[in-house]
């Protein structure tokens, strides 16, 4: 999406301050996550690397959100690659493994998700639909949409957990029928 | 999928759309975390729904998302108690409507007080009450104007289409449309007209067809239930039976219902609800025949139905045009 030079600087702001006060709550995330002290700073550090790549993509309400899911893949790519090699001694040797499980666009490649991505919000009821579309494609807040179409703003978080559980169990489904 | 999965799968989609609503506190934060932390399971479970929502991010440019975004956003535009030429203006200048047949007058008065115009956006479908008791729905794109007085009722039709349930009332009851006047005993039909030509399909009851200024010998026939009635700028009353009757109302509950028709029929009745045309870019894709039950004004799933059940693929060539092709 396009946007104004001076929105970006100030989304640049708005970020930096973003990770300031998100830092150390996402330490202590990862401690309940059960990651280890020592790689505590160096897995909070890969997350928010990731998370600058959204930063101009999704709106600041949508960061925190968006940064527990990278921190928890993060931890569990670090987990999977200690695994692997248990003498591994540096993370940053592996970048492919950085792309290849968090970047939306590597998934964009596998088009049969993003058709069933597609046809389950399409297949959504016309009301959890329009306001799931209204988030996720209008950029809309709750209220906004709220106002929109007449409900509360409980109603639309109904809404988008009902568009959101729909798109997981399409998708889960595509795992079962590709095996 | 067992049921501790469908759960983790449950509040983890509840989790998340409670972190991005606007109120989130760092109180909802400090028990998600808590969650997070109680299983795997559950962090593994918030990670892939966010993820697919993270998908969802690169459907924006997708024509089918882009389009019900569309609809979505014209259809709740949190303006839907204007009234009047503001509300037919912001509904006609729409790219998209959707449907929903609402009950309620709406009205614009004018010429003389007893003369009611209707009329419909594309897209639109109104269903209303006149003051004898007789409902009309109101299909897209019509425009009506309504008279009752002292010792008539008349309807003139003046493109578009109705359905009429006519009120029993002392009065006689006419439709008038193109060349022909429709007179009522007691019944419920459809007239529907473009430019000249008018059909009249009757659902129940009987009506009386005719053709006022034609010349001797063209003029009047009385339809029974299942038949339908045409005429044009020229010539006589061709009456035949309906096809299929018993979904030929359908419309009226914003349902349109299509057996073994040509696609390129099915496409062009569509069409006549949005501003949005679909257009066939294989000529040979017109004569394929499709059947199923669409929502009037639901551009996008009539495309996913096509796509999936026919293999025909739709693209967005302009604001106004998408175009259909062979996979």
């Amino acid at each position: 999406m396009p946007r104004l030079l001076s929105e970006r600087e100030n989304n640049a702001d708005l970020f930096e301050r973003f990770v300031r006060e998100r830092v150390p709550l996402l330490e202590r995330f990862l401690g309940r996550l059960r990651v280890r002290n020592d790689d505590v700073q160096d897995v909070a550090q890969e997350s928010v690397a990731r998370l600058l790549r959204y930063r101009d993509q999704e709106p600041p309400e949508a960061w925190a959100a968006l940064l527990y899911r990278i921190a928890i893949n993060v931890t569990r790519d670090r987990a999977r690659s200690d695994r692997r090699a248990p003498s591994r001694e540096s993370s940053d040797a592996e970048p492919d493994t950085i792309a290849s499980d968090d970047s939306p666009e590597q998934h964009a490649s596998d088009q049969q998700a993003l058709a069933r991505v597609r046809a389950a919000i399409l297949r959504l009821p016309p009301r959890c639909r329009a306001v799931y579309l209204m988030h996720r494609v209008e950029g809309l807040s709750y209220p906004e949409i709220a106002r929109r179409c007449g409900v509360s703003t409980k109603a639309v978080e109904k809404h988008m957990s009902h568009a959101l559980r729909e798109l997981r169990a399409a998708r889960e489904r595509l795992g079962a029928d590709s095996t | 999928m067992n049921r501790a999965h469908d759960i983790a799968r449950q509040q983890a989609a509840d989790w998340l759309a409670r972190l991005l609503a606007p109120d989130a506190s760092e109180r909802d934060r400090e028990a998600f975390e808590r969650w997070c932390a109680e299983h795997d399971a559950n962090a593994d479970a918030y990670a892939a729904v966010a993820g697919d929502h993270d998908i969802a991010r690169l459907l924006v440019d997708d024509p089918l998302i882009a389009a019900a975004a569309r609809q979505a956003r014209i259809a709740y535009s949190g303006q839907r108690r204007a009234t009047g030429i503001r509300r037919y203006a912001a509904l006609a200048a729409a790219a998209l409507v959707v449907v929903a047949v609402g009950a309620g007058a709406w009205r614009m008065y004018r010429g003389s007080a007893r003369t009611q115009t209707l009329a419909t956006a594309i897209g639109e479908q109104r269903s209303v009450a006149l003051a004898d008791g007789t409902r009309l729905v109101l299909d897209t794109n019509t425009i009506l104007d309504a008279r009752l007085d002292g010792d008539a009722r008349e309807l003139v039709l003046r493109q578009g289409r109705i359905d009429v349930d006519v009120a029993h009332d002392a009065r006689p009851f006419s439709v008038v449309s193109g060349r022909g006047v429709v007179r009522d005993i007691g019944t419920r039909f459809e007239v529907e007209r473009h430019g000249e030509d008018v059909a009249v399909t009757l659902i129940s009851g009987a009506v009386n067809v005719s053709l006022p200024t034609a010349a001797a010998g063209a003029n009047g026939a009385t339809l029974t239930p299942g038949q339908q009635a045409r005429f044009g700028a020229e010539g006589g009353i061709v009456v035949a039976e309906a096809e299929e009757i018993e979904t030929a109302s359908r419309w009226t509950e914003g349902t349109l219902v299509f057996k073994q028709r040509r696609l390129g029929d099915l496409i062009a009745e569509v069409n006549r609800y949005s501003t949005v045309q679909i257009r066939l870019a294989d000529r040979s894709l017109a004569e394929l025949r499709v059947s199923g039950v669409f929502h009037v004004g639901d551009q996008a799933s009539l495309l996913e139905a096509l796509r999936m059940g026919w293999s025909i693929s739709a693209k967005q060539t302009s604001d106004r045009v998408i175009e259909l092709s062979r996979n």
